[in-house]
């Protein structure tokens, strides 16, 4: 009997399936057009007036909704300051800062001194 | 002794006082600088960066081999280094005028690393007053320059009883104070008759003091002895702070 096959080669074997929505190739330009508000509506009859592709609204709505839950790609992680390039500066920190827009600040103590106005 | 870190070891320095408020008493602490300089009869070169300055309230109306320099150009202050390179002067004494922050800040900020390698090193000299704005103008240009120049405080007393709180108190003023050393030092009162006709025949409190200027015979003798009292008592503040006002090579041997 022969031995089981490692998953990874196996992976690497079996061919790539289609996408099974046919909304698949268009899922850029869908999910632009929604951050730009349209509705379902509107994205359904964009995509028939511009790529003859009839689609129902609520199609694209399974659609947007099954993309909302699958995970985003996560970022790398941040590297550790031993791991960082050496090619990239470090913003070095500053020293003395003073905003100008926030002003001078006395202390309790001081501002007690100070003359009051009448 | 006054403390200023890393004031060692530079063959050149330039001298400048932080434009920005104006009306503190820039000039007249240049004025006195370049003094105290010819008093010890130290080299330097005078460099009146301010263009807005009218020509009485100048350092070339005291000075009149002061150069007139316009920072407002591509390079404009790169005249530092073309003097100090060229063996011009090892001092350079610039009063800067308001307005030259963000020039000085960008030139800083580009040729900072090559100062050091050139044996250049900066002083800013910052006057405050009573007046907090004073204060926040030498605030902003150390929050540019950081560490990249020393800093020499001059409290100015422009009032017989000046209230320095603002600059003595304020949580900003003693951040810097903690985490850039500057030397601090103080100007007296002066008295505003004596300082107007000092200005009027373009003469030093020195010069009335010893009575070398022409219009010393004019005034009462007050004027005289107080003239004398101000260039001395600052000379010897100005003393303290020569580290931050001579090249290395100069400290403590003139």
């Amino acid at each position: 009997m022969p031995p089981d096959p490692d998953p990874k080669v196996l992976l690497d074997q079996l061919p790539h399936r289609h996408a099974r929505s046919k909304l698949e190739p268009y899922s850029v330009l869908i999910r632009g057009l929604r951050q730009k508000r349209y509705t379902y509506q509107e994205i359904a009859d964009t995509l028939g007036q511009h790529y003859n592709l009839r689609v129902d609204p609520s199609t694209v709505f399974d659609f947007c909704k099954r993309h909302r839950k699958e995970p985003q790609p996560q970022l790398p992680p941040v590297p550790t300051e031993q791991q960082q390039s050496p090619s990239i500066p470090k913003v070095p920190k500053k020293r003395f800062h003073y905003d100008p827009d926030e002003g001078l600040t006395l202390p309790d103590e001081a501002l007690n001194l100070k003359p009051k106005k009448d | 002794m006054l403390n200023n870190s890393n004031a060692h070891n530079f063959k050149k320095r330039v001298v400048f006082t932080t434009g920005g408020k104006g009306g503190v008493g820039k000039t007249g602490v240049s004025l006195a600088i370049a003094d105290w300089y010819q008093s010890r009869q130290v080299p330097f070169l005078p460099l009146d960066l301010d263009t807005e300055n009218k020509a009485l309230g100048s350092l070339r109306h005291y000075f009149p081999e002061t150069q007139k320099v316009n920072i407002h150009t591509d390079a404009g202050l790169d005249v530092f280094l073309s003097i100090l390179a060229d063996g011009q002067a090892d001092i350079i004494l610039a009063d800067m005028g308001g307005g030259a922050g963000i020039v000085t800040h960008q030139w800083f900020q580009f040729m900072k690393d090559d100062f050091f390698q050139l044996g250049i090193s900066f002083t800013a000299v910052g006057v405050i007053t009573p007046d907090p704005a004073s204060v926040e103008s030498v605030l902003t240009w150390a929050s540019n320059l950081e560490d990249r120049v020393h800093y020499l405080i001059i409290e100015n007393s422009n009032t017989s009883s000046p209230d320095f709180t603002y600059w003595q108190q304020s949580k900003q003023a003693q951040a810097f104070r903690n985490s850039l050393n500057p030397v601090v030092i103080p100007m007296e009162f002066r008295l505003p008759e004596l300082e107007r006709i000092a200005r009027q025949y373009g003469v030093t409190l020195r010069a009335i003091g010893t009575k070398s200027a022409p219009v010393a015979s004019q005034l009462q003798i007050a004027h005289i002895i107080r003239a004398q009292r101000y260039t001395q008592r600052f000379a010897a503040q100005l003393d303290l702070a020569e580290t931050l006002l001579l090249p290395s090579h100069l400290t403590q041997t003139v």
